[in-house]
This record gives structure tokens, sequence and C-alpha cells, in this order.
């Protein structure tokens, strides 16, 4: 197969996706359901949502009185906006130190009887059924962390 | 000698330091008559005396053009290094503000004329027999806290001079414009890595990796995910795999060189290990 072909594929996929011809379909939702283990995961974009045990000791509770604790990622560009639509029922647990750098982000526990939603403008929800602790991570980028690696050379 | 700060004095941290963001991004025209009363206070301060030939330019271009044509220096940089920043300042002058205002140190009091003037002009040049006042740019795009717009330019004056800038790099209007007129060439002749891979992404990687006949190593449905992605080998950008969204976008992310597989690849992006849980790896069951 050449080059050509298989980025062609892959942008006849795009296109598929867009005018609803495929399986996934743009601003699908996806869930964990009850059957669903610790350690499995959905990517919401850059997002990684994983079913996890306990809240981690060093996690702290909000202290900024001006954080947005519904949204997920640090920053204010449309793909940040990863936000819980509510906080009922919901817990929201912060790694020590959490800022744009960091690669772990918030902790969810959701109580039973309560679903976590969670949105963004781009990407379809994720839910989270009551009794689930999820964990967030960001995914990792290898440009950027190349050009950490430039700068601090600087 | 003061060791210690009050709560009260505390609390007005976030007032000065809203107050000086503010100054530093305004895009207010330049108060002229202002600016010419906080000059001579400037001059007073500094036990010198203000001239009373007073310029307005539109852009610091216009001041630098405006200043050549007066004093005719052998090097325009000397122009350029003697250039007070005016209300781009700010982030200096935001602590002497506090200390003056907030704990009554007398000593500050001489940079009063430059808090003045940061108020009310762009950047400014001081002569023995002249003041040179810019405009403040008509517009300024951030975004995350750098200069940042992909639709235009990220600093714009009113006589048209700009400055181009993606994610905080300065770029070109080329870049930002008409990024499908960039050249293989230019591309691969940036000198600047961070400025290349804009220009890359600017310039389109599926495109990119066609012209320069990248290889791919790996291809695979994602049946989970539901996406295809391809893995592929450039000879000067390393490994990238191109990979469909469920959004019906596609994108081309940088992966580490001994990455060899499509699922290698989405692995390296995701934790390299979890905390708290009793796997040690995550199993993707889905993606919006």
């Amino acid at each position: 197969m050449s080059t050509m072909t298989e980025i062609e594929i892959i942008e006849k996929h795009a296109e598929n996706i867009r005018n609803g011809l495929e399986k996934v379909k743009p601003g699908m939702e996806a869930c964990f359901t009850d059957g669903c283990v610790e350690g499995d995961a959905i990517w919401q974009g850059d997002l990684l949502l994983v079913i996890s045990g306990d809240i981690p000791e060093d996690f702290v509770v909000n202290s900024d009185p001006k954080r947005d604790i519904r949204q997920l990622v640090p920053g204010n560009t449309i793909g940040a906006k990863h936000c819980l639509e509510s906080l009922e029922g919901i817990q929201v647990f912060y790694p020590k130190e959490w800022n744009a750098e960091s690669l772990l982000g918030p902790f969810i526990s959701v109580a039973s009887g309560h679903t976590a939603v969670v949105t963004h403008p781009v990407h379809g929800n994720v839910l989270i059924p009551g009794r689930f602790n999820v964990q967030t991570y960001y995914q990792k980028e290898y440009d950027k962390e190349m050009e950490k690696e430039r700068r601090a050379k600087d | 000698m003061i060791d210690s700060l009050t709560p009260e004095q505390i609390s007005k941290f976030d007032f000065y330091k809203n107050k000086w963001i503010n100054i530093g991004l305004s895009t207010e025209p330049c108060d002229f008559e202002a600016s010419k009363a906080h000059a001579r206070e400037a001059y007073s301060y500094a036990e010198l005396t203000c001239p009373e030939e007073f310029f307005l330019a539109d852009s610091p271009k216009h001041a630098i053009d405006m200043i050549y044509e007066r004093y005719k220096p052998d090097n325009k940089n000397d122009i350029v290094e003697a250039t007070m920043f005016g209300n781009q300042e700010a982030c200096w002058l935001s602590y002497y503000d506090f200390m003056l205002n907030e704990l009554n140190i007398e000593a500050c009091q001489p940079i009063m004329g430059l808090m003045k003037l940061a108020e009310t002009c762009g950047w400014w040049h001081g002569y023995e027999d002249a003041v040179f006042f810019q405009h403040r740019p008509i517009e300024l795009h951030l975004e995350n806290n750098v200069l940042h717009n992909d639709k235009g330019p990220a600093v714009l004056y009113k006589d048209g001079y700009s400055l181009y800038s993606i994610n905080g790099y300065t770029v070109t209007e080329q870049i930002v414009m008409s990024p499908e007129t960039l050249t293989i060439s230019q591309i691969e002749g940036e000198g600047n890595a961070d400025i290349q891979s804009i220009m890359i992404d600017r310039y389109g990687w599926p495109k990119y990796l066609k012209v320069i006949g990248a290889k791919c190593i790996d291809f695979r449905d994602n049946d989970v995910e539901g996406t295809k992605e391809a893995l592929y080998e450039t000879p000067k950008n390393g490994k990238r795999l191109v990979v469909t969204c469920t959004t019906g976008r596609m994108f081309v992310l940088g992966v580490p060189d001994n990455v060899i597989k499509c699922e290698d690849a989405q692995s390296w992006m995701g934790p390299s290990e979890l905390v708290n849980t009793k796997v040690k790896k995550f199993n993707v069951i889905a993606r919006t």
C-alpha cells in the first residue's frame, strides 16, 4: 500500500464520520457501565477518564475560590472545556500541584444514585454512573515535551 | 524595614495585579495631552529638563522612522534600544505601585512619572530635545496568556503595522494568512524547531507527509475507538501518528522514535502508570 493510499483512507474515513456514514458519529455519548472495572477508560478528546480506586491520599479539595471546579482541564481554550455538567452528588479532588503542565488531572467521586456527565463543546458527553471513582489524565504531547526540552537547553 | 505583610495588604494583591494587567493589555489610543504632563513629571524626577517638542506616532515602526528622520543615527537599532515601553512596562511597575501606595515606601516616588505614562501611552522615546509617544495597538490577541491569533495579526496598530504570532511564537504573515503557499524548502530551512512545527501544522501534516514521501510503518482499524490510524516515519520530524477522531477531524501527533506500532503510539499518549488502582494499565473502552 502506498503512502498516498493510507492517508487517503484516513481522510476518507474522517469525511465519512462527518457525513454520518460511519458507526461512530460526531458528538456521540460514551458511558461507563455497571460492568466496568478499575483501569477501564474513555478518551474524551485529549482527556482520559479512568475508573479508579479510592481517592489518592495526597489529593486535596479545591482551595482556590476563583477556580471553576466543574472544568477539569486548566486553560481558557475551547479544547480545555471538559466540564462537569453538575456537581450534585459529585466530589472533585485535585493533585497538590495542579497546573497547565500536569499530566494528572482532578479525581471525580460520584455518589450512588447520581450520574456525572462530563461535557465538551466538540466531543460527546461521557457519563459516569454513581458509585464509581474516576481519575482523569491528560494526553501526553510529544511535540510539547520536545519543545520543553529545547527551551531547557536554551 | 518591612519583613512581613498584613492580611489587608496581601488582600490588595489582586487589585494591583488586575489593574496592571489591564494597563499592559490596553488597546486605548494614546492620551497625548496627559502623556505630555506625565513626561514632564518623569523628566523632573530624573532631574532632567523636559523638552517642549512632543510627537505622536501610530506604531513602533512609525516612531522609529520619525526619530531616524530627525536624528539620522548611524544605526537604527540604537533607536530601538532606547525605547521605553510605556504601558508594556506594567509587569515591573505593578510591584512599585503596590510598594508606594500600600507600604508607603517613598523611595518608589521617582518612578511615578513612568507609572503615569504607562496609563496613558504605548511605547515612548525621551530625548534631550523631543519626546516621541506611540499609540498602543488597536488589537491584541492572546490565548493561554501568550500572543496568539491564527486568523490575523496578534498585534495590530492603527497604521497597519502588525505582528503575527502563534502560541507565543512570532511568525511571518505567510505562515498565518497563507500557509498553503509555504514550500518544503521554506519549512525545512526554518532553523527554529518550534516555528518549523507551527509551519507544518499550518501547512497541513497530511499534505506534508504526502509531499515529502513519508514512509507508513503501521496501519490499523481501531474498532474499540472507531478510528483508523497510520504511523509514519519522516526524515527530519520523527514519527507521526495520523488518526481520525470521532468528531470527523483528523490529527497528526508526534510520538517517540521507539514507537513502532499504532497501538504503542496510543498507549504512549496515556499515563505510563495509573495512580491508586489495582491494575497497572488502562484499558480503553470508548472514545468520544
